[in-house]
């Protein structure tokens, strides 16, 4: 084969053969460098989409893939909404070769999975004894089902709460509210330093900008708690290797509970495993290769393969248990296998389901029953006991739906091109809504014939709507726009009405057409003697659509003589203020 | 046991396995096909309308008795009686097993004497009337602005009701389901107290004689906004509006216009029994229009003033003749 | 673990301890990396494809019907080689979706519809966009646009039709309709393109009797093309609805006049002007039957009479003697202006902005 290529010096260098007498691209290509690969384009692609998620990069980049293939996120959804919202189906794409395979996704498509045992192996300060003995399975391991018994009994009573720990979800809120901005930042400093400092051409760098062309920097509220989640459950992998893919992961248990029904697995050959615990070594999964192969822990990452000297480990269809085949004692050493010698002294292989007693399913189950009433009825995302403040993008649907489907990954908020979108705090929206999108006018205002947030919403919290949807023009002409709230006027604070100043910028700004702001015409003598025209702002609740400019204009920075509320939105009745809008919101259900 | 069986069970086990895997592949795929939701919209919850019958409770109309009836004097008893023989007696419109609603005006926790709610004493003497026409069930209904319990309470109709061997219907959560009212202005789509409703067969309304600030007069056409949920506190945007879609949505048997008190200012709520003056009289009436119209002349003594706005987009609608003195009139006295 | 090994920041052994290879797992690997390779593809290709409906424009696009009535445009306006497009009609009701800021202009001016169309060059050269508004009236029409037109041109008037090319714009108005057409540059070939434009419609377009001002103030030295109205707000003056104006030659001067219902009201709204004019500065003495006032700023007299229904007024006069001898001349020049012909055009519906 080589021969036919006739390179000067390939003959001297070239690389040798195995010891074992494999051709040396056996040893270079072996699977886990083919798990690496996987690992760094998946995590690429991942960033990559991340990076796309900003309308001037977006084109038709499938932006919430990797939302859409977590089945978690789709059988949560069904579950809670009954149905199987547009893309959500890809997820039997990761659900089939889990059925095959076991949890290959943790280890080879994950990306946060990825995050972790790359910062777990880089910073990986242990000897190789102690190595061995973090990676063995531990009890506490079982929380994740726990959890994630807790979310999927609170998903079919109608609340979706697994945005809050799985981790796609989690890894996106955290790019977009976290990592993005600090990149932005970095990148505004950089270019500035380049072309100020040394007068170049600051332009290559433009990729380190998450959002290029905002006008401010991004900012995110609650960042820092965000920043800190992350900074801890990745610093844990120094403390426990894998930490959040073992204790806390529920799409992790979700595959677990899958993984049990998997035919192929990583086999032990009893008649050469001499129980040396080298494959514990860099075990992922906590999964037992030594022993009895925990099935849902087992992350397929190959590495045990890779440690073991006597080449007793296989991936491969699972082989029935031989412990009825066995003749004689394993344990005193003097045992066969089909007339081998069984040198292993543990003759289980396997085991299938996870290590999770009934008891504590029972509980979790409980658990989620519970928490599913204490959470709701935690007026802040009630009928009557809600927040004024939480105003949603538009498009959305109304809350109790809202609340069945948003999972919190922040994909609104990320593409949102004003920054207005904002993750909700505790007060605004309780644990239900925490980390949901919600208006914050005093960062930015809803752009006019903007749709983007619902385009990249994976679940359907906000509907992909039009433009012609959005804005109530030709066949939606009779529902008319879209509105988010309403704003009101502060009489007290506003300049032509409480301080003699001419001001009008809200009615200057208001994008919709006829305006919503209207104007009463008054000349008056100032306490200065001076006589001035003052333009007197009022507004027309019929015709505002909430989005805000006018509070974000308002130059009574502390506290706008205009304000929004989410009093007067379309998207549900409960809101409403006006019988007209009752009227329609009504029709177009 | 050797190496040819444990290889055999472990085929077996293996396709028991793959085909269980592709048994449940094959299953989640049918189930993402069946329940697959493109648009969001089959994921919305279902909002289920109901309709009330076709015609309403209204049961014939006669040409020879008296469109309405009114009793004068003292014993309300006999004054609830007479009005409502006036008109044909309770056998013309309760039948024998009849299932019968009656909805008073409960809206405010104030007692019977400030004239804000109806009359228990009227509507006792309308229960026991309408029992001993044979009806098989009496339900007493109400969804009142402040609390329930303390209104139905305060104002003695609890109490009346009960004694009289009626059900009362207090509103709750789940008691309340959209209702399509086809031709409504503003409720075309509108949350009901339908409870009450589920197998009734005869709706009779009675409801005090009061001025009311937004809309002059409140009486039996306006007496049904107690019916309705949602944002009621929109409607004052277009009262007369919203008085004329009540028309239109029930067709009662039957209403009783209980002017035992008159509530003749400050109304709504009232508040002051100096708002309130003796009327010793009862209207009965198949025709709602034509009874309001009547309060408002002979009740509320506003005979040199228009006729509020909602008497006329009614009666538009085909829903009544408010000229009550064009039709037959039979007034009674009793003792 | 030593102290020595807290000193290091990256600890990675390279190390493994697997002694046998297999090729069947080279060629596995081979194929999942294809796979990966495909899902790249599809990313890619997803990519290069967006949605039509993300990228969408103005509504107005999914709109337009397909036949639209061409009203009073001519046939075949697209000279040769180039093509008509985007044919398209609006009433006050969507008007703002073609011109949305600027259509409160034209709705002081009476506007009823507005015709427009696109004429494009062959082989994406320059465009044309014509805008044909119907403003209800002569007056508001001319009006409109001398408005628009640019205070140092000098449009013509011939014909009933007053028009001029002004680089790469044509203003054109007859009878009750104003056309305006941009060019999208300045080149010759454009403006012939203009030129032509204005030949056709000052032939096709129904003409009507000019508004009474042009024969009022035209022989007291006032270019054709200087003439003007406005509907509303004329000198800031909430008032003072109805407008119309002349403009002398210095530049500054400017002749007006309003009709009214009645002599009485005439005698009112002239009052109003002279209080208002006054506001601005200060009294400078009766003349001629006028109380004139001197702007404070610019020192420039004005003031107004009625005259039977009409109230004549001088604006930014340079003196009281000037401005009396204008309004003398104004005055002689309306007593020959049979009432028929002092029409007034309804003011439009007050509209907030």
């Amino acid at each position: 084969m080589a021969s036919t290529l006739v390179i000067p010096g390939w003959e001297k260098h070239r690389p040798k053969p195995n010891k074992d007498g494999s051709p040396w691209w056996a040893r270079t290509f072996r699977i886990t460098r083919v798990r690496i690969a996987s690992q760094v384009f998946f995590f690429s692609l991942f960033v990559f989409l991340l990076w796309c998620t900003w309308f001037s990069r977006l084109r038709g980049y499938p932006v919430s893939l990797f939302l859409e293939v977590d089945p978690l996120v789709g059988v949560a959804t069904a579950l809670s909404t009954h149905t199987v919202y547009r893309w959500l189906w890809r997820g039997l794409f990761v659900l089939v070769p889990t059925l095959l395979l076991g949890r290959a996704f943790c280890n080879w498509m994950c990306p946060y999975g990825t995050l972790h045992q790359f910062v777990g192996w880089v910073f990986n300060i242990w000897t190789n004894k102690n190595n061995i003995d973090r990676n063995r399975y531990r009890p506490a391991y079982q929380i994740k089902y726990l959890i994630l018994g807790v979310f999927l009994v609170m998903a079919a009573l109608g609340s979706l709460q697994i945005g809050l720990l799985d981790p796609i979800c989690l890894l996106v809120r955290t790019f977009t509210t976290a990592i993005a901005p600090a990149s932005d930042l970095a990148h505004l400093n950089l270019a500035a330093a380049l072309r100020e400092r040394l007068g170049m051409d600051p332009q290559p760098l433009i990729f380190l900008s998450s959002a290029p062309g905002a006008p401010e920097q991004r900012i995110f509220r609650g960042a820092w708690f965000v920043g800190l989640l992350i900074v801890g459950l990745v610093g844990m992998n120094l403390v426990v290797p894998r930490f959040f893919c073992r204790v806390l992961c529920p799409l992790g248990a979700f595959l677990g509970v899958l993984a049990r029904f998997a035919p192929f697995r990583i086999k032990r050959d009893l008649t050469k495993c001499t129980d040396c615990n080298a494959c514990l070594r860099r075990c992922e999964g906590a999964s037992d290769p030594q022993a009895a192969l925990r099935k849902s822990e087992c992350f397929v990452c190959f590495n045990c393969i890779d440690d073991c000297p006597e080449d007793a480990l296989s991936f491969g269809l699972g082989p029935i248990e031989f412990k009825d085949f066995i003749v004689g004692s394993p344990r005193k050493g003097a045992a066969t296998l089909f007339g081998r010698p069984v040198i292993s002294k543990i003759p289980e292989t396997v085991k299938a389901a996870p290590a999770v007693p009934r008891r504590r399913w029972a509980f979790a189950v409980v658990g989620g029953v519970l928490a599913y009433p204490f959470l709701r009825l935690s007026a802040a995302v009630n009928k009557r006991g809600f927040s004024a403040k939480a105003i949603r993008p538009p498009g959305s649907v109304e809350e109790s739906e809202f609340l069945e489907r948003c999972i919190k990954c922040d994909q609104c908020i990320r593409v949102c091109p004003t920054n207005v979108l904002q993750p909700s705090t505790l007060a605004e929206g309780g644990l239900e809504g925490l980390w949901t999108p919600v208006m914050n006018f005093s960062v930015g205002f809803c752009q006019l014939n903007c749709t983007l947030c619902s385009e990249v919403c994976p679940t359907g919290a906000i509907q992909k709507t039009s433009l012609a949807r959005k804005l109530g023009v030709g066949q939606h002409a009779s529902q008319g726009p879209i509105s988010v709230g309403t704003a009101f006027f502060d009489r007290g604070r506003c300049l032509p009405w409480a301080m003699e100043t001419p001001c009008v910028v809200c009615e200057e700004v208001c994008p919709v057409t006829p305006k919503a702001i209207g104007t009463y015409e008054e000349t008056i003598t100032r306490w200065d003697g001076t006589k001035v025209t003052l333009k007197k702002p009022y507004m027309r609740p019929e015709l505002c659509i909430g989005c805000g400019l006018c509070e974000h204009e308002c130059p009574v920075l502390d506290s706008p003589a205009v304000y929004v509320t989410a009093i007067g939105e379309t998207r549900s009745q409960d809101r409403s203020l006006l019988l007209e809008t009752s009227r329609k919101s009504k029709e177009k259900t | 046991m050797d190496e040819a069986e444990h290889a055999r069970l472990s085929r077996r086990q293996v396709l028991r396995q793959v085909s269980g895997v592709a048994a449940g592949a094959a299953a989640a795929g049918v189930l993402a096909w069946r329940l697959h939701d493109l648009t969001g919209e089959r994921g919305k919850p279902p909002r289920p309308e109901i309709s009330l019958p076709p015609g309403g409770y209204a049961v014939e109309r006669s040409t020879v008795l008296p469109a309405l009836g009114v009793a004068t004097g003292q014993s309300v008893a006999a004054l609830v009686k007479g009005a409502v023989d006036a008109v044909g007696g309770m056998g013309r419109f309760v039948r024998h097993g009849d299932v019968v609603v009656i909805k008073p005006n409960v809206a405010f926790e104030r007692a019977a004497a400030l004239g804000a709610t109806t009359n228990p004493e009227v509507l006792r003497a309308l229960v026991m009337l309408v029992r001993d026409a044979g009806a098989r069930e009496v339900r007493v209904a109400d969804n009142p602005i402040e609390s329930p319990e303390a209104c139905f309470v305060r104002s003695g109709v609890q109490r009346a009701a009960v004694e009289a061997g009626a059900t009362v219907y207090l509103p709750s959560p789940r008691d309340f389901r959209t209702l399509a009212v086809p031709g409504a202005t503003w409720i075309a789509r509108w949350p009901f107290f339908h409870r009450p409703f589920l197998g009734a067969t005869k709706v009779i309304g009675v409801s005090p004689v009061k001025d009311h600030n937004l809309c002059r007069a409140s009486m039996t056409t306006k007496n049904w906004y107690g019916l309705l949920g949602g944002r009621r506190n929109q409607f004052h945007q277009d009262i007369h509006g919203i008085i004329a879609d009540l028309a239109l949505m029930m067709r009662p048997t039957l209403v009783l216009l209980d002017a035992t008190r008159v509530l003749f200012r400050s109304g709504p709520t009232g508040g002051s029994l100096s708002d309130v003056r003796p009327g010793n009289t009862v209207v009965a009436s198949t025709d709602s229009l034509a009874a309001d119209a009547f309060g408002w002349h002979e009740l509320l003594e506003r005979r040199g003033e228009p006729l509020p706005a909602y008497f006329e987009k009614s009666a538009a609608r085909g829903l009544g003749n408010p000229d009550w003195k064009a039709q037959h009139v039979k007034r009674v006295q009793v003792g | 673990m030593g102290e020595g090994v807290e000193e290091r920041i990256f600890v990675r052994s390279r190390k493994h301890f697997r002694r046998t290879y297999s090729t069947r797992e080279v060629g596995i690997g081979a194929l999942l990396l294809v796979g990966l390779g495909l899902v790249a593809g599809w990313v890619a290709w997803r990519g290069a494809h967006p949605d039509p409906e993300l990228s969408s424009a103005v509504p107005l696009e999914h709109r337009a019907p397909a036949s639209v009535d061409r009203g009073p445009l001519p046939a075949d306006l697209a000279p040769a080689g180039w093509r008509e497009q985007r044919l398209a009609v609006f009433d006050p009701s969507n008007v703002y979706e073609k011109i949305d800021g600027r259509e409160g202009y034209y709705k002081s001016f009476g506007f009823q519809r507005l015709h427009a169309l696109t004429l494009v060059a062959p082989a994406g050269g320059p465009t044309v966009d014509l805008e044909l508004y119907d403003l209800g009236s002569p007056q508001n029409a001319l009006g409109a646009a001398a408005g628009e037109i640019p205070a140092s041109a000098s449009p013509r008037l011939r014909d009933g039709t007053l028009s001029l090319v002004n680089r790469n714009t044509l203003y054109l108005a007859r009878g009750k309709y104003y056309l305006r057409a941009i060019g999208s540059t300045e080149a010759p070939a454009v403006r012939e393109v203009l030129e032509a434009l204005g030949e056709r419609f000052s032939a096709a377009l129904p003409g009507a009797a000019l508004p009474f001002s042009y024969d009022l103030f035209v022989p007291l030295g006032v270019a054709p093309g200087k003439v003007s109205y406005l509907a509303e707000n004329a000198f800031s003056f909430g008032f003072a609805s109805g407008v119309h104006l002349g403009q002398l030659p210095d530049g500054d001067t400017e002749l007006f006049a309003v009709v009214a219902g009645t002599p009485a009201e005439a005698r009112a709204l002239a009052a109003r002007f002279n209080k208002a004019f006054a506001e601005y500065g200060k009294p400078a003495g009766a003349a001629g039957g006028v109380s004139w006032a001197e702007d404070r700023d610019l020192s420039r007299i004005s003031g107004a009479a009625a005259a039977g229904r009409m109230v004549l007024g001088v604006h930014s006069a340079a003196d009281v003697q000037t401005a009396r001898a204008l309004h003398e001349k104004l005055a002689t020049r309306a007593a020959s202006i049979p009432d028929s012909a002092l029409v007034t055009v309804p003011a439009p519906p007050r509209q907030e902005e």
